[in-house]
């Protein structure tokens, strides 16, 4: 399979769950689904084909996992959520943030206030990761502005013992036995939310990401720039030279290269919108190196949105595809080098994900 | 026990097999819900938070009454008591 062959965006939005997928003439858009929820995050595992977990929230009726067995053309919610134990980490569940599918059929969820669960039972029940929400850490992570989640889960596909996550503000963590033990993997990152420049932990880190092909290529997006890990999470290089902000949400690996990566890089931490109006995706093909706008096809002026981060997304035979907070869904299908607006009047776009879909 | 009925708001009705109206056993607004979700979890999931309580944006009246402002989910039922489900109405 190649190119827009079975290829299905699933897109959540703040009001629901919407399937684009290419047609004869422009895309197809199915939804909503999940209606009037936000549905935050998804995930499709690779060894269940047509199965898609949806991470949903609503104000007053709380927050759900739901599932579709049929790429995405109806729902279930399911029984149980993930949440911490009573009496620990103000036990209120405010959100899921993020699902990651393991191979081996494990999932993982990570969730408001920050904590990690995993469950083997395809999301009927759900268990404490206690060696992370318990850190000693802890003690160091605080809210940001988005919420106080565990919102980044990276599982190494070739050795599922390996596991990176990021906690909003809280750091990177890494851990080498299926979640048993944990380190702070921060060296080398600032934190300019915290007195001391390099601390162990508690920076703010807005998204990370792994390279499948190289998982021990890692990028992360912070509050205050981008870097590059080349071992795991060991340490890290700043790669911010060459974009024109250093805030942003939204970073994606290419998936064909684990020097190439996208970015859309957003003005400050006071604005939180795309520089100068201009909404931009940054390439960088050797790994942070330089950077290049591969914008052909995007607003170049009076655009004041932003891109969130679970907003961006890649897959294998060059696509990359993006949703704006005014509900602008994007999609390039050959690496960036232009765009073409897929939808433009959707509500606020939370999360996309390129998935293929038999049909 | 006492029977009553529950009235199901739209928005939860996909997860009440459509009906907006339900009838248990029960003698407390607690046995009520109970009975309400022990085979609807999805539907009890959404009125009572993971700890057991009504969630924030969730009143549950009897008659015309709020429980919250009478026993809560102690608060007794009668035979042919009316239970409601509203969503409170809040923000803009």
């Amino acid at each position: 399979m190649s190119g827009a062959d079975g290829l299905a965006l699933v897109v959540g939005t703040q009001k629901g769950l919407f399937i684009a997928t290419p047609a004869a003439e422009g895309w197809h858009i199915d939804g909503p689904h999940i209606a009037g929820y936000e549905v935050i995050h998804t995930c499709a595992p690779s060894d269940e084909p047509g199965v898609i977990y949806a991470a949903a929230r609503h104000k007053i009726w709380g927050a759900h996992v739901y599932r579709s067995e049929n790429g995405g053309r109806s729902w279930d919610s399911l029984a149980t959520a993930p949440q911490h134990a009573p009496g620990l980490h103000q036990t209120a569940l405010e959100a899921i943030w993020y699902l990651a599918a393991a191979p081996g059929g494990r999932l993982y969820a990570g969730i408001d206030p920050a904590g990690l669960f995993f469950s083997d039972d395809r999301a009927a029940s759900w268990h404490p990761v206690a060696a992370l929400n318990e850190h000693p850490t802890r003690d160091t992570w605080e809210p940001a502005q988005g919420g106080f989640s565990l919102h980044s889960i990276c599982v190494d596909p070739t050795d599922p013992q390996r596991l990176w996550v990021a906690v909003s503000a809280g750091g990177v963590y890494r851990s080498e036995d299926a979640g048993v033990s944990w380190v702070p993997a921060n060296k080398g990152v600032r934190a300019e939310n915290l007195p001391t420049p390099y601390p162990e932990s508690g920076h703010n880190v807005h998204r990370l990401v792994m390279h499948p092909a190289n998982p021990d290529r890692l990028y992360r997006q912070c509050y205050h720039g981008t870097w590059r890990s080349d071992d795991g999470g060991r340490s890290w290089i700043e790669i911010t030279a060459g974009l024109p902000g250093n805030f942003g949400y939204a970073i994606a690996a290419d998936p064909r290269d684990p020097d190439a990566l996208f970015q859309v890089p957003e003005s400050d931490a006071h604005m939180r919108a795309v520089v100068d109006g201009r909404l931009r995706v940054y390439r960088s093909r050797d790994a942070g190196g330089s950077w290049q706008s591969m914008s052909d096809g995007l607003p170049s002026a009076n655009a004041w949105i932003t891109v969130l981060r679970e907003a961006l997304d890649t897959d294998a035979a060059g696509g990359v595809f993006f949703g704006t907070s005014g509900g602008h869904l994007f999609a390039s299908l050959n690496g960036a080098r232009n765009w073409e607006m897929v939808a433009g009047f959707l509500p606020r776009i939370l999360s996309v994900k390129a998935v293929r879909i038999e049909h | 026990m006492n029977q009553i009925t529950v009235q199901i708001p739209a928005p939860l009705r996909p997860f009440a097999d459509g009906a907006s109206e339900l009838d248990v056993p029960a003698a407390t607004v607690g046995e009520a819900l109970a009975n309400l979700g022990e085979e609807r979890p999805a539907l009890l999931s959404r009125i009572l938070t993971p700890e057991g309580e009504l969630r924030p944006y969730v009143n549950v009246f009897v008659g015309e009454r709020n429980v919250r402002r009478l026993d809560g989910r102690r608060t007794p039922l009668a035979p042919g008591d009316v239970m409601a489900i509203i969503p409170a109405v809040a923000g803009g």
